[in-house]
């Protein structure tokens, strides 16, 4: 049966769940494989209340915890005095739009007159800038957009920019459309990424709850929806699997740091539970995630392929076209996830091209490499200031950008081809180019990581094992965060207790044809650990490692024949794969055709699609 | 908020953006319909202020945009909003009217009012405004250079139109309008530098020679004699309106951002990334070092006083403004400190 659903949220389906788990002192996840639509709501409502419990209480102050007051009606003159102290000087830019808007819808109806009219004379007399990444404008359009509702037929001169209501309402909606519009045909640019996934929800939860206009109303549910689908068939433990667009260091290798893991707690109960200011909004809000997306998030009996089609961030210089293809790969598992990028520089600074996440040893909880790749040039392709002063200026505020030893970002060196639970990286990296190294993090905590003679470096994390077989010799260096990194960029503070500190390990080779060919198993896959580390002894890949000429050839455990020519010749079983008809989502959950406009959700019998042609969510 | 600078003799000042739209070539054209030339004297030293050193956008520590500086101040004080990441600036003024333009990353910004309030004239789809020339007759009409192309505005920014017929790729730095004919205009591209002759409607590759082109100049007394630079070639020169183009000499690869000329024409200044500051005696065809400009890593903007070549501003990356009385032996800071300096103008 069709049912057309405009402009309201999908109503929830009942349905079997597979089981939450959550840590720590919050609530436990509540849907479970036998959970019903009730007791997943049920939980997620505790979930919501834990999250603002906080808020509700807390004397800090701030848009926060005025928001959460004026939402559960409590100590209404308290958070009139703590919005307006917050607005006697706003700071922040996009950053100060959506708590301010967002308290002041939560609180518009119970706020005193005195404090209302201090929030219409903020947005009068302070001038946010529109900033200049994909979710900088996301919430710069969605919170204008509702300004804009808020005070209608104002001329241009009771506004920050000069335009009238009409002309800001117009201006906003324009680029929310158009940026529904390019996600959903060719991808997000700003894709996937476990520390601005927060910014996209923010903005689109508020759309969804607070918009008048009904078909932006709309827009912003099924653009959450669509959201949070995609984050949920590429989630493990409240963890986003990779590759990303962006990622800070430390929640790189320390996962659940990263916000989207507030939202992976919030929505789906796993990870642990968070109290983070960047998931309050939406847990103040009317929106529920529809079933199904939930069902996909926690169901991990089957192991499955995810294959994505993103898009490169606007390209201005040095290239032929304005948003060339990202193809990311993810293989998923009860115990971990396995995933990749094609390589090259696909976002500029904080790409993640490709990493295995798993479910033990939080908090670090991942095993990844890169080379630490850095250059005018790259920022130049992004950024439109002269290009010789731009590593400064990025350094300025991302302070590992030209560090030698950074966790973070892409290379125009790197390539990869997975297949499954195995990858093969391959480096053909200029000599004098910013670093002529490439590194692997191996956390602190494995149970076992073996430098075995055999070549292979074979690592257990509790049911997962992971083989990472170095193609050029290397050195291993025992590190220790660094106070730089205690602290995530966006401010965000670590939360999670240090573990002892004996070191994570980086492994450096310094050979500039290079390479790593990475096996992972789970016990439910191969059995023991000693089983697979003599699957894996009894093997070796054939790399040719000359400059230009740079290839592997293995063959897997499985079986399967991978060849990989850097940087784009990937053959499986004497098949060459065409990484250009990856559809934008192809998975036994999601499906998108590139162009389409379209996201249908599957989920055994059941299905859901967000068809944004029609702005309809059909169940 | 507010910079401390030092107190500067004379005259009040503005500062305009690096590379500046061809208004300051205008002031010293009696070929076009523009006003003369200021003076120094009730002038106001605009400043273009992309950023200081150490913010970034959503952060707390702004305080960029267009600043003005007066006669004998020490104090520099922002007339733009809040902050925004301010690329140029320019001025339309037909003795009747007066606009000031700000070229920023979230738009154009336009003030009818001398600064007291402005109006962002453009959508979500004309951003990151690199350089802003309005047409110095029909103040309707605008021309902006984008990370995405030229565009264009024939109704006063009410809808923007791309310009870009024979241009193959869409990063332009910089556009200058042409002092003899309004409307022809010269745009630095990525490809080389590209002119047309008909307001836009189609450009024609000029065969510099150059790619990555970031600055570009016409001599003020002889517009036949252009100049050119960008990334790593040096400077190239044509004197016979782009018919011919060769490379000046003692800037072989010297990646430069910016032009500056005397009214007359006869002092020539550019500088860019770890050039410090360079001069030219012979409108652009040979160079020296005037200073070397020590741990100023780059310069992107300069200005000349127009009633005395001597007085020299420099706007630096990261260090402010720079000063100079005499001719650019010596030097001392001007303010503005910790940020870099895109434009530098005197405007009434």
């Amino acid at each position: 049966m069709k049912r057309i659903v405009f402009p309201f949220v999908v109503s929830a389906c009942v349905a079997a769940l597979p089981i939450f788990h959550a840590g720590g002192s919050g609530p436990a996840g509540t849907a479970g494989s036998t959970a019903t639509r009730e007791e997943y709501l049920g939980g997620y409502e505790q979930r919501a209340a834990y999250i603002s419990s906080y808020y509700d209480t807390s004397m800090a102050g701030g848009y926060y915890s005025a928001a959460a007051r004026y939402a559960h009606g409590k100590d209404l003159r308290t958070a009139d005095s703590m919005f307006a102290a917050a607005l006697k000087e706003p700071r922040g830019d996009m950053f100060w739009m959506f708590p301010c808007i967002g308290a002041y819808l939560n609180g518009k109806d119970r706020m005193s007159p005195e404090t209302k009219a201090v929030v219409r004379n903020a947005w009068k007399t302070y001038a946010p800038y529109r900033g200049d990444t994909e979710n900088h404008w996301a919430m710069y359009y969605s919170t204008l957009f509702l300004a804009a509702e808020q005070w209608p037929d104002l001329p241009g001169s009771e506004w920050y920019n000069g335009k009238s209501s009409d002309e800001n309402r117009t201006d906003a909606k324009e680029y929310l459309i158009h940026w529904m519009e390019i996600a959903t045909t060719i991808g997000q640019g700003e894709f996937d990424s476990p520390d601005y996934f927060a910014e996209y929800a923010i903005s689109m939860s508020l759309l969804a709850d607070f918009a008048s206009d009904p078909g932006m109303k709309q827009r912003g549910t099924m653009m959450l929806d669509y959201l949070l689908a995609d984050f949920a068939d590429e989630q493990l433990d409240g963890q986003y699997l990779g590759g990303f667009s962006r990622i800070y260091q430390p929640a790189v290798f320390k996962p659940l740091l990263s916000p989207a893991s507030a939202y992976a707690w919030l929505y789906f109960g796993t990870g642990e539970p968070s109290q983070s200011g960047w998931v309050l909004l939406p847990a103040l809000g009317k929106y529920r995630l529809p079933q199904i997306i939930g069902d996909i998030a926690t169901d991990r009996s089957h192991a499955y392929v995810e294959r994505e089609r993103k898009r490169v961030r606007n390209v201005i210089r040095f290239g032929n076209e304005k948003n060339p293809p990202v193809y990311k790969y993810t293989y998923v598992t009860k115990d971990y996830g396995l995933g990749s990028l094609q390589g090259g520089l696909l976002q500029p600074i904080q790409q993640h091209t490709w990493g295995l996440r798993y479910t033990y040893g939080r908090p670090y909880t991942t095993i990844f490499g890169l080379h630490p790749y850095w250059s005018s040039e790259e920022l130049g392709m992004f950024f439109p200031e002269e290009i010789k002063p731009l590593i400064a200026d990025v350094v300025a505020s991302k302070s590992t950008y030209n560090n030698p030893d950074k966790w973070t970002g892409g290379s125009p060196f790197e390539r990869t081809f997975q297949n499954r639970n195995t990858i093969i990286v391959l480096y053909d990296i200029r000599p004098g180019t910013s670093t002529e190294h490439i590194d692997g993090f191996f956390p602190r905590n494995l149970e076992e990581r073996i430098i075995d003679p055999s070549g292979w470096i074979l690592c257990k994390a509790g049911d997962t094992y992971c083989g990472w077989y170095p193609l050029e010799g290397g050195e291993w260096t025992e590190e220790h965060d660094t106070p730089g990194q205690v602290k995530n960029a966006i401010g965000r503070p670590e939360d999670i207790a240090r573990s002892g500190e004996t070191g994570n390990w980086r492994f450096r080779s310094t050979n500039l044809q290079n390479g790593e060919v990475v096996e992972v198993r789970s016990r439910a896959e191969i059995g023991s650990f000693g089983k697979f580390c003599a699957g894996l002894r009894a093997r070796r890949p054939r790399a040719v490692l000359k400059p230009g000429a740079v290839s592997v050839d293995y063959t897997t455990l499985a079986g399967d024949r991978m060849r990989f020519a850097f940087p784009d010749t990937r053959v499986l079983n004497g098949k060459t794969i065409d990484l250009t008809t990856t559809p934008l989502f192809d998975g036994p959950f999601l499906h998108a055709a590139v162009g389409s406009r379209k996201l249908s959700i599957t989920y055994g019998k059941r299905k859901l699609d967000l068809d944004f042609t029609k702005l309809t969510i059909t169940e | 908020m507010n910079f401390t600078g030092i107190s500067r003799p004379g005259w009040t000042l503005i500062l305009r953006m690096l590379f500046g739209p061809a208004l300051a070539l205008m002031f010293f054209d009696p070929l076009v319909a523009q006003p003369a030339p200021p003076k120094a004297e009730g002038s106001r030293l605009f400043a273009a202020v992309f950023i200081v050193r150490g913010s970034v956008s959503g952060n707390a520590t702004g305080g960029y945009g267009l600043y003005v500086g007066a006669q004998n101040d020490t104090v520099w004080t922002r007339i733009s909003r809040s902050s925004t990441l301010t690329f140029g600036l320019a001025l339309f003024d037909n003795g009747r009217t007066r606009r000031y333009y700000m070229a920023a990353g979230n738009g154009v910004h336009r003030s009818t009012d001398g600064g007291k309030s402005w109006k962002i004239l453009t959508s979500w789809r004309t951003e990151e405004i690199l350089c802003v020339v309005p047409d110095p007759v029909d103040s309707s009409v605008i021309y902006v250079a984008t990370p995405f192309g030229v565009f264009k505005t024939v109704d006063d920014g009410a809808t923007w139109e791309k310009k870009m017929n024979g241009i193959p790729a869409w990063f332009i730095q910089r556009i200058l309008m042409d002092p003899r004919d309004r409307r022809t205009l010269y745009a630095a591209a990525q490809t080389d530098v590209f002119r047309t002759t008909d307001a836009g409607e189609h450009w024609q590759a000029m065969g510099s020679g150059l790619e990555q082109v970031l600055a570009l100049m016409q001599m003020p007394q002889d517009p036949g004699v252009m100049l050119a630079a960008g990334e790593l070639k040096g400077i190239r020169r044509t004197t016979d309106g782009g018919k011919t183009w060769s490379a000046a000499r003692g800037v072989d690869s010297a990646i430069i951002y910016t032009f500056r000329s005397s009214r007359d024409g006869n002092e020539v200044y550019a500088a860019g990334w770890k050039t410090g500051l360079l001069g030219s005696s012979d409108q652009g065809a040979s160079w020296h070092q005037v200073w070397p400009a020590p741990g100023i890593d780059a310069i992107y903007s300069l200005f000349v006083y127009p009633d005395d070549p001597a007085h020299l501003l420099v706007g630096t990356v990261g260090d402010g403004i720079e000063e100079s009385l005499d001719h650019g032996v010596t030097w001392r800071s001007a303010g503005l400190p910790g940020t870099q300096v895109k434009q530098i103008e005197l405007y009434p």
